[in-house]
């Protein structure tokens, strides 16, 4: 089960590595349309994870 | 190296069939159902001092946190908490929880993703040297002619002279 997760994890890095930054444009409604939110919840919580250790990391 | 003990250890053919369906835990519903739940309920084990001390004490002696990851996931599993793919998709979320708290207190910790350059000898390049090497030693080595000091006998009559 070990090398499932190795592969999961690694494919999740693949995923996180190719999306595009957050970018902050317009606050809009026009130009929010196009953007959809990740309907992944374990991709967002990995996202705040790795937000949150890196704002500690600066401190 | 082939290990020549039987494996007495192993499970009969059919064991699995022998206790009634449903008696144990991982054969009944999970109590979670959702990735989500599954990532609420480890959340607080990292809140832990003693489960936090615990996950120091094995990445500090080099555990890859992917195998820790597995075990947390299969003991719940086993169970009956959450179904083996719920865990599997939770368990990214769990490394990255175990990382932090790596990195919080500065504890050097491998993931187990990294690429290892293998430097160990493959096993059959090991067992085909030793073969060679069993060969070489099978073979009589040849005597050589070492040229034996003459000794001289000393007289032992009794009339011979006696060494002073």
């Amino acid at each position: 089960m070990s090398k499932e997760i190795k592969n999961i994890y690694k494919n999740m890095n693949k995923y996180l590595e190719a999306a595009p930054k957050d970018s902050k444009g317009s606050s809009g409604l026009v130009p929010q349309r196009g953007t959809q939110d990740d309907s992944l919840s374990v991709v967002n919580y990995v996202k705040q994870i790795r937000k949150l250790r890196g704002e500690m990391n600066v401190k | 190296m082939l290990n020549k003990e039987p494996m007495l250890d192993a499970p009969i053919p059919g064991q699995s069939l022998t206790a009634e369906p449903g008696s144990y835990p991982w054969e009944q519903p999970p109590q979670l159902n959702t990735v989500e739940e599954v990532i609420e309920k480890y959340l607080p084990l990292f809140n832990d001092e003693d489960i936090v001390i615990d996950l120091l004490n094995q990445m500090e002696a080099g555990i890859p946190i992917t195998s820790i990851v597995s075990l947390l996931t299969r003991s719940a599993t086993m169970n009956g908490v959450h179904s083996i793919d719920t865990g599997l998709l939770a368990s990214p979320v769990l490394i990255e929880m175990v990382i932090s708290i790596a990195e919080a207190s500065d504890v050097k910790y491998t993931i187990g993703t990294e690429d290892v350059k293998d430097d160990k000898p493959r096993m059959s390049a090991i067992s085909a040297s030793l073969a060679k090497f069993k060969e070489d030693a099978d073979v009589p080595m040849e005597e050589e002619d070492m040229p034996m000091e003459e000794v001289e006998e000393a007289p032992m009559g009794m009339m011979a002279r006696r060494e002073t």
